[in-house]
């Protein structure tokens, strides 16, 4: 195994910590000094690195080719001085946190093959179409990985790869705006705040363009015998922003299923896969610029704007048939809501006339009651509401819902297919509607679209109180929900909103202050600031927690790769052992009977390390978000 | 200070503490502070997905992007030298080394194809790309008046020099010819004796002892008798 990483490493942040780590095993240790390096000091030429990092300069090159191919550093060539400059990228390091969760993801939505060129890929950083293509020998097994090339394309999990995204996004913007002022002059009419306001929305447009550039089709595609293909000298590679898409539908729909309900969160599930590869990103170019959009209120403005135009044009929005077509074959959703033809049974079977063939908004129906929607418990098989024989042959067939000017479903709940429309937009209204947490919006009667930005906050808040419920204690998240409806109080007011004795919410306090989520507020009254005579005001801050709970997290998954280091440390002479080109293969022949068991156990802890390692990740993932 | 009018003569209080605060803390047994959680059992989904990240690290490990190990690299500039890398870092050799796993370090442009225009061009020297701006020079010669051929020095001086450049030869030549005799008598006085080289026979016979030493075994060979004792 390779030797430690270096004390500062670990130090100096948490972030630093991890992503050291993580380089180690993946690419060796010469490549995690140059990260640590490159993390502490910002920006280095290959000369500094060698010097800081003590290796020689022709092994930091070789090291930085290595680097430069997986995408874990960013270069950019100052125009005045001729050097070039390095500097860290962590989007290379996040892909091989997540290359597990990644290469499942694939095999269990696409198949094997799918997840092979996606391990491949991984593994090369970026390849071109044609380089992979032509290892294959085969004819027709080339056609097949194209066309598997061109479905992970179309659904963006692969990129374009341009000269320009190894550039930092601040230099791109710097050399872009002082183009764009060189080149607006300075007029007596307008005031140099105009002039720099109108130089920036140029730039801004331009950066725009210039990130949008080599996306056309004619760049991306060429058809070849009628079969349109992806063009064989892009250069690709795998979008981790995509996947982030995908952590954030697990996320809302593990949200989903804790308050609303199983059923109705694997509807949820669906929903979110049709709008998933045209969510908005999880981190626009634009907020990633520093100094660009300073202003919260501004950033918050900015969000909202991106997901509206996703919304008018109709990129995040679906309707209740595409997604009857999209849910899983195994999802039976009968019985699962109750409405008022399980309440009178007897009532739907008098009603002959009921019996339609044409689906239609008529006026006919305006005369009935809106039906009453009581959910059922999900999951669980309710057998005296099942008695609905006679339901099915009484039932419309197929998607009759009928909506009344009110927008109430009003018609007869289908229970005769699984699937059924009506049963869907039960759901959906209950997710829309039924909670607290607002899931979805109805746009028009039948199209729905997921509001992300709202979402992502509330995800964020119900995580981290069910976690101070869990580990602090029931009274700490009482104490925690009145200090963020008071914004501020002193123990006095908090023991009389929360019904505790003060003794006891002094401990919850001091609990909460010691975890670093409560901040304290000094207020003197007396000149010399004496102890006595201070008011102690707590108050919550909720980015500062949130950041604080993130670096913990952070830290603990370094401590756990940091103990398998150790682990395998510990049987270093067996595993090198098993290493050897003739051991390989034969251990059962080789080995002894102890030496196969050590080895299994040790492979046992490794997974459950790497579990709870992935267990951890998960809550990462979301205040990462 | 307000509190101390209230507890005149005990133990001065932190503000806000009552004595039950102080004198209920227990030192022996501490209650753990935090109920931390216990993780269950992994599911088949948990499980694969730690695999699939095991495999691939090691998949990373032991492919072609490997950076190495720091102490494979000499410090202050000093020429590495080249070591076989599947040698312990203790520096002793076993014989198990020739059954480990060479990993090479870094790959030229000729090992893997390289997406050039992604590289900064300080970085094509480790690649094995040469400066493609080096012109290809042509292989020229200098004019020599005389065709560059070599001059030999023949003297052509008196007749007493070459009588004396020739009596020097002659000299060498019977040099050589003793030397050529001397070695022939060695050889075969070597082949009849068992002799060790320390004692050869050297050309000055002086020191040799048994040349003063006559036992008898030639007197037979002496024609005529001289009846006179021998030494």
């Amino acid at each position: 195994m390779d030797g430690e990483i270096p004390e500062a490493s670990k130090t100096q942040s948490p972030k630093s910590y991890l992503y050291t780590s993580i380089t180690r095993t993946h690419l060796g240790e010469v490549a995690s000094l140059i990260v640590s390096c490159l993390m502490s000091y910002g920006q280095l030429t290959a000369h500094d690195i060698g010097h800081r990092a003590k290796i020689p300069v022709k092994k930091v090159k070789s090291a930085l080719v290595s680097l430069i191919q997986l995408n874990c550093v960013f270069y950019w060539r100052d125009d005045s001085s001729k050097q070039v400059f390095y500097s860290f990228n962590e989007a290379g390091i996040l892909v091989f946190l997540h290359s597990g969760d990644i290469i499942s993801h694939i095999k269990s939505s696409y198949g094997e093959d799918c997840a092979e060129i996606i391990q491949n890929i991984l593994m090369n950083g970026h390849i071109r179409v044609e380089d992979y293509i032509n290892n294959i020998e085969d004819e027709e097994q080339k056609l097949e990985k194209q066309t598997l090339f061109f479905r992970l394309f179309t659904d963006r999990w692969l990129v374009r790869l341009q000269p320009f995204n190894y550039h930092p996004i601040d230099d791109i913007w710097n050399k872009l705006y002082q183009e764009t002022l060189k080149n607006t002059p300075r007029t007596s009419t307008t005031s140099e705040v105009k002039r720099v306001a109108e130089a920036r929305e140029k730039t801004k447009a331009k950066f725009t363009d210039l990130m949008e550039s080599g996306q056309s089709a004619k760049d991306l595609y060429n058809t070849q015998d009628g079969i349109k293909r992806l063009n064989p000298n892009l250069v690709i590679t795998f979008n981790l922003s995509r996947f982030q898409k995908h952590l954030r539908t697990t996320a809302l729909v593990s949200l989903a299923k804790s308050r609303v309900g199983i059923l109705s969160s694997r509807i949820y599930e669906s929903a979110l896969r049709l709008v998933e590869a045209a969510s908005p990103d999880l981190k626009h170019p634009f907020l990633q610029i520093s100094g660009l959009i300073n202003d919260p209120e501004e950033a918050r403005f900015f969000i909202n704007s991106l997901e509206n135009k996703l919304v008018d044009e109709k990129k995040i929005v679906f309707n209740v048939r595409d997604l009857g077509r999209l849910l899983p074959a195994d999802l039976d959703l009968r019985n699962s809501i109750l409405t008022h033809n399980f309440l009178k049974p007897n009532s739907i079977n008098n009603n002959k006339s009921k019996k339609r063939a044409v689906p239609a908004l008529s006026d006919d129906e305006e005369d009935r009651p809106p039906a009453k929607k009581i959910k059922s418990e999900p999951g669980e098989e309710d057998d005296s509401l099942s008695r609905n024989g006679n339901g099915p042959e009484d039932m419309d067939d197929g998607d009759h819902h009928l909506a009344n000017g009110n927008g109430y479903i009003s018609s007869l709940t289908d229970n005769s297919d699984s699937h059924s429309v009506s049963l869907i937009q039960h759901h959906l209204k209950l997710l829309s509607s039924g909670s607290g947490t607002q899931f979805l919006i109805e746009i028009t009667p039948g199209t729905f679209t997921v509001p992300f930005a709202s979402l992502l906050k509330q995800l964020k808040k119900y995580n981290f109180e069910t976690l101070v419920k869990t580990t602090l204690g029931v009274h700490s998240f009482r104490v925690l929900r009145c200090l963020k409806s008071l914004k501020i109080g002193d123990e006095k007011t908090i023991s009389n909103s929360v019904l505790l004795k003060e003794k006891t919410v002094r401990n919850e306090l001091y609990k909460l202050v010691k975890a670093n989520f409560l901040e304290i507020q000094e207020v003197p009254r007396s000149a010399d600031r004496a102890a006595s005579k201070t008011f102690y005001l707590f108050r919550h801050k909720e980015e500062s927690s949130y950041d604080f709970l993130n670096n913990s997290l952070i830290f603990s998954m370094g401590e756990i790769l940091t103990n398998i280091q150790n682990f395998r440390e510990d049987h270093k002479i067996l595993l090198e052992k098993c290493e050897r080109e003739d051991v390989k293969g034969h251990e059962e022949e080789l080995l002894l009977e102890f030496e196969l068991k050590t080895l299994k156990a040790l492979q046992n802890r490794q997974v459950n390390n790497s579990a709870r390692f992935n267990r951890i990740k998960t809550l990462f993932e979301i205040y990462s978000l | 200070m307000s509190f101390r009018n209230r507890n005149s003569g005990k133990a001065l209080l932190p503000f806000g503490l009552d004595y039950s605060d102080v004198l209920s803390t227990d030192f022996g047994t501490e209650k753990p502070q935090l109920v931390l959680p216990v993780n269950g059992p992994l599911t088949e989904n948990e499980e694969l997905a730690a695999k699939q990240s095991i495999s691939f690290a090691k998949l990373m490990a032991d492919g072609p992007f490997y950076t190495g190990k720091v102490s494979d690299v000499a410090g202050n500039g000093q020429k590495v030298q080249e070591q076989k890398s599947n040698t312990a870092p203790d520096g002793i050799q076993r014989y198990s080394d020739k059954y480990k796993k060479v990993k090479k370090i870094g790959r030229t442009i000729e090992e893997h194809p390289y997406q050039l225009e992604m590289f900064p061009e300080e970085l094509y020297s480790v690649m094995g790309i040469t400066n493609k701006q080096k012109k290809k020079l042509l292989s020229l010669s200098t004019y020599k008046s005389n065709g560059g051929l070599t001059e030999y020095n023949v003297l052509n001086g008196n007749d007493d020099d070459k009588a004396n450049s020739m009596l020097e030869k002659l000299k060498s030549m019977a040099e050589e010819l003793d030397d050529n005799n001397e070695n022939k008598d060695e050889e075969a006085e070597d082949l009849e004796e068992d002799v060790d080289d320390e004692f050869d026979e050297d050309d000055d016979d002086d020191y040799n002892a048994e040349k003063y030493f006559d036992d008898g075994d030639d007197d037979g060979m002496d024609a005529g008798g001289d009846d006179e004792a021998a030494f």
